[in-house]
């Protein structure tokens, strides 16, 4: 048996410095000729299209766009492709500005090759997190398709001796009254330029001059998702590789003290046992070698005492009981963390102490809990790795949201730089958080590095689930004082989980230890509310943790808005005209105001009940109604219908913006109804689809949804869907039966609990 | 050697009669388009037919299909003969814009094209319980519901 102790791995999970990183390539000559910097797979713009040129007589413009001379224009996508549609989303930008003619389009998947693909609201690094990618590279990458039609225009110009300004471009031509020549025909004529042309914001189109962005453009991705050809990070197949399986430790923590091996000898000969400081990886050219000769190995744990300790059931009675002590400080929460251009939420507690305890105010409290849930993505985690000889550089095929996190994460299980590291991005069987973490990655590396070989890993789905890391369980107790017309004049939100930023990425905490993982969606910023008060009191327990569609908003807006539901039935005002009256943007109105009217708000037929919740996520504004009926019998919920009205801003493929809000609704319904993973002595207890429920076809609802543009830019959409879906239900639930659920998972247990109280 | 016909092409593999059926497909004859998704019959990610029935790749042995027909994704327009390349459902799904991540839509396309070979003109209840096997964690259930009833309409 080989013996491999690394050293502090988790320490590349969770002290990665990102400081005095260099990209490896930055390259911003305008090129006529060269050959092609990238690195990827290519996907046709069109279905109509054939492959891409050899890479001669092109213009590389920038990082983002090149142009060749047989028409075809490159464009990259340098963020995950996870099913939200950027690999479109994002290259139609830059065409929209290049005026390209869409069908010879090619999209080109890259890894982090370059700093201009960094979005600027994670420091410059490709992170394909918070549903941020278009709002955070909406400028650079349209300013990546300007420069490239500027580009078009000075050669141009030159070509035909007329000045840049006399000239128009559409749809993949320049034109000079009807005289016209292709952009293609454009670079064939062309010299070599040394500097691209400068191109400012102001350069750019308005809205109303857009001809592709806000037309449902078909994603590109689509056509190799029909007929198996789309290669995801289990598909990768290099020459010479072989296969790994890791017994993983069943606790963040866990070291392997014991291994026995059944197998019979003509197994063990196929086979590598090597012992790992987190696991015991099996290791062979055959997947199939790999998974029986798994099946026939013990493994005895070193277990850590916190880890150990955790019993999920016992911890969250705790936290509720933590939740409405206030004699335990907490972490303040400014509310501004993650939304740099909202207002900080304003506390006091003095008054707040004053206005509870006055009897010109109503006061009013009331605690919420919600469980771990796992994110269940289609595809296991895996990844793939090849490491040089020497063991100083490093090929990594992988399907994974922390594009350069990975590359920084090898490096340091290499301890060599990033620069050495070559990351190819796959697609994606889901994301939803999990992927923003490296594991899997680090898991690659290391068996590559100590087989000498390429090394495929594949986990489980039982692996998945019980070396999952998850959204953290939560308490909250919300307390109001309420004047008399039912202005809301205090309000205190108090969080208690587990950080998972403490647990996967220290760097990304708060000053003072702000976990916008578990925080967000604990600040009121768009109801009326003078003042608030919101923190986080934290649990370390040992569990892995990750960040989960929706983040803090999930179960922060599950408390709010099932509070501002009890807060308006204290007063006697119907739920949804109370929103109105506490919302202080036009914006927020708006969206509530077209869920009502989409759902014939308050006109439920018999034996269906409704519910409303608001909820906004990073710039964006939603507003769901479900309607629900409920078996009381059996305390199952049926969603037979859900409205939704969202804000996202500026709709860049609005039939795409729909794709994600049915997504977000249905995630968030079925963790909703029936997600719940447990852990006694810290170890999970479910092992599947059989004990993890996720929603299947027949208990999908019809889904209702309307997209009212705002502004001229993008924001939120990914996880816009989720963060009303509970308290929506919940309040119909209350509306239906009189009783307040103040639990999620609202399964039958819950349910049946809820009625008997 | 165990002797099989996958996409209408005889196969011999080399390989245990109990050796599951995804992992050779998958690695051994490189048609990853059938994916693994839980290993346990619970998702459908895994979905293929062998003679024309949808059945789960992962619950079944090489030895079962000793001598069958076997479909995978890769094979489905082909071996059905038609003309430009995709069956209708891939069509209907590419209209309807269908997959998010596409994980799991190789298995809902080979479990609905079951459907559709006893069933041409299912109704939208008989679609929601023939396809309630088949696990789409990005919800893009709702588009699977029309893709197939266009599919049915328009095949
Ligand atoms: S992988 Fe076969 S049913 Fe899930
Ligand atoms: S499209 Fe992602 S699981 Fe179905």
């Amino acid at each position: 048996m080989k013996q491999f102790n690394f050293e502090n791995v988790t320490d590349h999970l969770t002290g990665l410095n990102l400081d005095g990183y260099k990209f490896p390539i930055d390259r911003r000559d305008f090129i006529i000729g060269g050959s092609a910097i990238f690195a990827g797979f290519l996907i046709p713009g069109s279905s109509s299209i054939a492959a891409n040129s050899d890479g001669k007589d092109h213009a590389q413009v920038n990082a983002w766009v090149s142009i060749h001379a047989n028409g075809d224009v490159i464009i990259v996508s340098p963020n995950a492709e996870m099913g939200q549609g950027t690999m479109t989303g994002i290259p139609l930008l830059a065409a929209e500005e290049l005026d390209a003619d869409w069908s010879r389009v090619t999209v080109k998947q890259v890894g982090p090759v370059s700093k201009e693909f960094g979005n600027p609201l994670f420091g410059g690094i490709i992170h394909t997190v918070a549903s941020l990618t278009t709002a955070g590279l909406f400028d650079n990458v349209r300013l990546a398709g300007a420069q490239a039609r500027k580009m078009l225009l000075d050669q141009a110009s030159k070509q035909w001796n007329v000045p840049a300004s006399k000239l128009k471009t559409e749809n993949g031509y320049v034109y000079h009254g009807s005289k016209k020549i292709s952009y293609g025909d454009v670079v064939k004529a062309s010299g070599n330029v040394k500097n691209p042309p400068k191109v400012t914001l102001a350069d750019l189109k308005k809205p109303n001059e857009y001809k592709l962005v806000g037309r449902d453009i078909p994603r590109v991705d689509i056509p190799a998702k029909v007929d198996g050809s789309a290669e995801f990070g289990l598909d990768v197949q290099i020459p010479g590789m072989i296969h790994a399986s890791i017994i993983r430790a069943p606790m963040h923590g866990a070291k392997p003290k014991k291994i026995t091996d059944d197998n019979d000898a003509e197994l063990k000969s196929k086979v590598s046992v090597i012992k790992l400081d987190y696991g015991v990886a099996v290791v062979s050219a055959d997947i199939a070698d790999v998974l029986e000769a798994r099946d026939g190995i013990e493994v005895e744990w070193d277990f850590p005492s916190v880890g150990r300790k955790y019993d999920s059931v016992r911890s969250l009675k705790d936290y509720v009981k933590v939740s409405e002590d206030s004699s335990v400080k907490g972490i303040a929460w400014p509310g501004k963390a993650h939304v740099p251009w909202a207002p900080a939420v304003k506390g006091n507690q003095k008054d707040y102490d004053a206005k509870m305890k006055s009897d010109d105010f109503k006061s009013i409290s009331a605690s919420y809990t919600t469980e771990h849930t796992y994110h269940a993505q289609m595809e296991p985690m895996n990844a793939t790795a090849k490491v040089s000889p020497d063991g100083k550089s490093a090929e990594i095929w992988a399907p994974t949201q922390a594009v350069s996190v990975s590359t920084f994460a090898a490096a340091g299980v290499l301890k060599t730089s990033p620069q050495n590291i070559k990351l190819n991005t796959t697609f994606l069987g889901g994301g939803f958080g999990r992927r923003a973490q490296v594991d899997y990655v680090v898991d690659a590396v290391i068996l590559s590095k100590i087989t000498k070989k390429v090394v495929k890993v594949v986990w489980s789905r039982e692996d998945d689930l019980a070396a999952g890391a998850f959204k953290p369980s939560t308490a909250v107790n919300l307390s109001a004082a309420l004047g008399k017309d039912g202005s809301i004049e205090a309000w205190k939100h108090r969080t208690v989980a587990e950080s998972p930023l403490r647990y996967y990425a220290k760097r990304l905490l708060g000053k003072n230890g702000e976990d916008i993982l578990v925080m967000s969606g604990a600040e009121q910023l768009n109801y009326t509310m003078p003042n608030q008060i919101a923190e986080h009191i934290n649990r370390e327990q040992g569990t892995r943790l990750a960040a989960w569609r929706g983040i803090g908003h999930g179960p922060n807006r599950f408390a709010t808005e099932c509070f501002v539901d009890e807060i308006a039935l204290s007063l006697g005002k119907d739920p949804a005209e109370y929103r109105l009256y506490l919302a202080n943007n036009p914006r927020i109105k708006r969206v509530i105001k077209k869920v009502m009217e989409m759902a014939d708000w308050g006109k439920s037929k018999p034996g269906l009940a409704q519910g409303i919740a608001y909820s906004d996520y990073n710039g964006s504004h939603s507003a769901g109604v479900a309607e629900i009926s409920l078996n009381e019998k059996t305390g199952k919920i049926r969603v037979h219908r859900y409205f939704i009205a969202v804000d996202a801003g500026l709709p860049l493929i609005p039939d795409n913006v729909r794709a994600q809000i049915e997504s977000g609704v249905i995630y968030g319904i079925s963790s909703a109804l029936t997600e719940k993973v447990s852990h006694a002595e810290g170890i999970v207890q479910q092992s599947n689809f059989h004990d993890y429920e996720v929603m299947r076809m027949a208990d999908v609802p019809e889904i209702n949804i309307e997209i009212l543009p705002f502004g001229d830019r993008p924001s939120a959409v990914g996880e816009l869907g989720l963060p009303t879906t509970a308290p929506a239900i919940a309040n119909a639930v209350h509306k239906m039966t009189g009783k307040r659920v103040r639990q999620m998972p609202m399964n039958s247990e819950t349910i049946l609990e809820a009625l008997k109280a | 050697m165990i002797n099989i016909s996958v996409n209408k092409v005889p196969r011999s593999v080399r390989g245990k009669e109990d050796t599951s059926l995804l992992w050779v497909l998958r690695d051994k004859l490189k048609l990853s388009g059938t994916k693994f998704g839980c290993g346990a019959g619970l998702c459908g990610a895994c979905t293929i037919h062998v003679n024309g029935e949808p059945v789960r790749s992962c619950q079944t042995t090489l030895g079962d299909v000793e001598g069958k027909e076997i479909t995978t994704i890769e094979g489905l327009a082909a071996t059905e003969s038609l003309e430009n390349g995709q069956h209708p459902l891939q069509k209907a799904w590419v209209a309807e814009q269908v997959p998010q991540c596409g994980y799991c839509q190789s298995g809902q396309i080979m479990r609905a094209a079951g459907l559709l070979k006893k069933n041409d003109r299912p109704s939208r209840d008989e679609i929601k319980e023939f396809m309630n096997t088949n696990i789409c964690r990005c919800g893009t259930y709702n588009r699977i519901v029309t893709a197939i009833e266009k599919a049915s309409r328009e095949g």
